[in-house]
């Protein structure tokens, strides 16, 4: 075993100095299995980083000569059928696709508008555009794509009314008229605070989500109050069934259900379906599910809303199936 | 060697060396410099081999992504290098995107094929040694008597292999990099 560098070596010489000798123990270890080693353990307490870099080391030699001796079959045979089926894109190149110009656009999608009159300004968006509106009042709204929503202040009430699609708001306290947002029957009144209304397309429901404070929700003859971290789904007709009752929602999954805002999709359990959906709401390349057995499949982890290629690309690796484009479509599972 | 250690070991292999290759593509993606890498990549081993209880990690690649991604922030914060976009980031640099069973099979395949390559780049003694330890399950006295050389040779040959594989993991991905590895050469140069 060397002796540590006396000259100051750098980080990497230091790292690879480590791991040469970490090699070495590893290799004596598997040489004399359970023989008492001194040296070895005084080798560990001069570095504390050394007995990272042994773990490393003989988990590599583990890695290397372990396999196949436990379940005893013929290694030749089934590491090639396994290694038939090879990554068509590295890992390593998929995430610089997905990273790469991700920034720009979503730079580019989210336009930042000022608004000096807002009496009856109608604010819409396309499929892939997201925008951010700054309100004469200093309240906030961030629209989702293929949103519609129609703002009308006036001297007694800030009433947005909102026809379809995503938007959170954000309502100025300082203004001591109340800010309500319509849509369908269902009425939100603001109490200083921050909250998300989803008019789903796909059912009846929309869904409210208080990221921030205090709103009531009125619709027919039921009146509510929610608080921060609470989501409701109401019928759009105002037509309930059942009581209003809020469900609490731990603040990680509020902050994922409002990602889109910063060009994110978050994903933790949701279905292929559903990401697809969401991904479609933003892009004007779309993506369409052939196989319907791959919509249910429950995809983790975060893309780039603006990237359905890449997402395509990291679905076809990681449910190893094949994706096609062509004519503006991406097809999974063709 | 205790069982529990043995446990580990077999852990580690299974789960964090597979994912090794991406956690750095990540780090390089989100501009950390070569050196820094490796030294990011051995503290977190040293997180492992620490660990109290590993078996209750029900993501280890993830876990293993998450904290190199902590450690790398707190040296940013350590050494006044703040650059917007690592505070601005989007996450998804680091994040390992499928579900254990899925990250499990992608990391296997990938830990399968870097052992290959390494099995192949190997001299023709090594490649025996390791066709015996791996099919045969002998230890390296057997393997030794067998092929009629000295135990110190065999573990010799041992090392180098894990070497190789030491290295490998370090530029298993940077193979259709060289373009932006050559650069990186020349400006340390320079």
């Amino acid at each position: 075993m060397k002796a540590d560098n006396a000259v100051q070596p750098t980080e990497n010489e230091q790292v690879r100095d480590v791991d040469s000798e970490a090699a070495a123990w590893a290799a004596r270890l598997d040489a004399r299995p359970g023989e008492p080693m001194p040296d070895l353990d005084d080798w560990l307490a001069r570095d504390p980083r050394r007995s990272g870099a042994l773990l490393r080391a003989q988990a590599i030699l583990d890695a290397l000569g372990g396999e196949g001796t436990e379940t005893g079959e013929p290694a030749g045979q089934s590491r090639d059928t396994i290694l038939s089926i090879a990554m068509s894109l590295s890992s390593a190149r998929r995430w610089r696709m997905a990273s790469s110009g991700a920034l720009a656009t979503i730079a580019a999608a989210v336009a930042l508008f000022f608004s000096l009159d807002d009496a009856g300004q109608v604010y819409e968006t396309q499929t892939g555009e997201i925008k951010q509106i700054a309100l004469a009042d200093g309240s906030a709204m961030s629209i989702d794509a293929r949103s519609r929503l129609e703002v009308d202040y006036d001297s007694s009430a800030r009433r947005i009314r909102m026809e379809n699609g995503r938007v959170i708001f954000r309502a100025a306290k300082a203004d001591p008229r109340p800010f309500v947002v319509e849509v369908g029957a269902v009425t939100i009144t603001d109490i200083g605070t921050e909250f998300q209304v989803f008019d789903d397309p796909a059912s009846d429901a929309i869904e409210v989500l208080v990221t921030e404070g205090v709103v009531e929700v009125a619709t027919g003859s039921e009146r509510l109050r929610m608080t921060a971290g609470q989501r409701l789904k109401v019928s759009r007709s105002g037509v309930q069934t059942v009581h209003l009752k809020p469900e609490l929602l731990p603040t990680r999954d509020m902050l994922r259900t409002t990602a889109w805002r910063e060009g994110r999709l978050e994903l933790d359990g949701e279905t292929l379906s559903e990401a697809v959906a969401q991904l479609n709401r933003t892009n004007q390349l779309q993506i369409v599910i052939a196989d319907p057995a791959l919509g249910s499949k429950e995809l983790f982890g975060t893309f780039q809303t603006s990237d359905p290629r890449g997402f395509a690309q990291a679905i076809a690796v990681s449910l190893d199936t094949s994706i096609t484009e062509r004519g503006g479509v991406i097809v999974i599972g063709s | 060697m205790s069982a529990h250690l043995q446990d580990r070991i077999k852990w580690v292999a299974r789960y964090i060396i597979p994912a090794e290759p991406q956690v750095r593509a990540s780090l390089r993606a989100s501009g950390a410099a070569p050196d820094v890498i490796d030294d990011l990549i051995q503290d977190a081993y040293c997180r492992i081999a620490g660990l109290a209880d590993f078996v209750q990690i029900e993501r280890p690649a993830a876990y293993f992504m998450q904290t190199v991604k902590n450690l790398h922030r707190d040296r940013l914060r350590r050494e006044r290098i703040i650059r917007f976009e690592q505070f601005t980031e989007t996450t998804d640099p680091f994040v390992i995107p499928f579900g254990s069973e899925i990250e499990a099979e992608v990391g296997a395949r990938r830990e399968l094929q870097m052992v290959d390559d390494v099995l192949h780049s190997l001299p023709e003694r090594c490649r025996e040694i390791f066709r015996l330890k791996r099919i045969e399950g002998l230890s390296q006295k057997e393997i030794a008597r067998i092929l009629h050389v000295t135990e110190t040779i065999v573990e010799n040959d041992v090392r180098k292999a894990v070497k190789a594989l030491q290295a490998a993991l370090r530029g298993y991905d940077m193979k259709d990099e060289s373009g932006q590895r050559r650069a990186a050469d020349r400006e340390r140069a320079g």
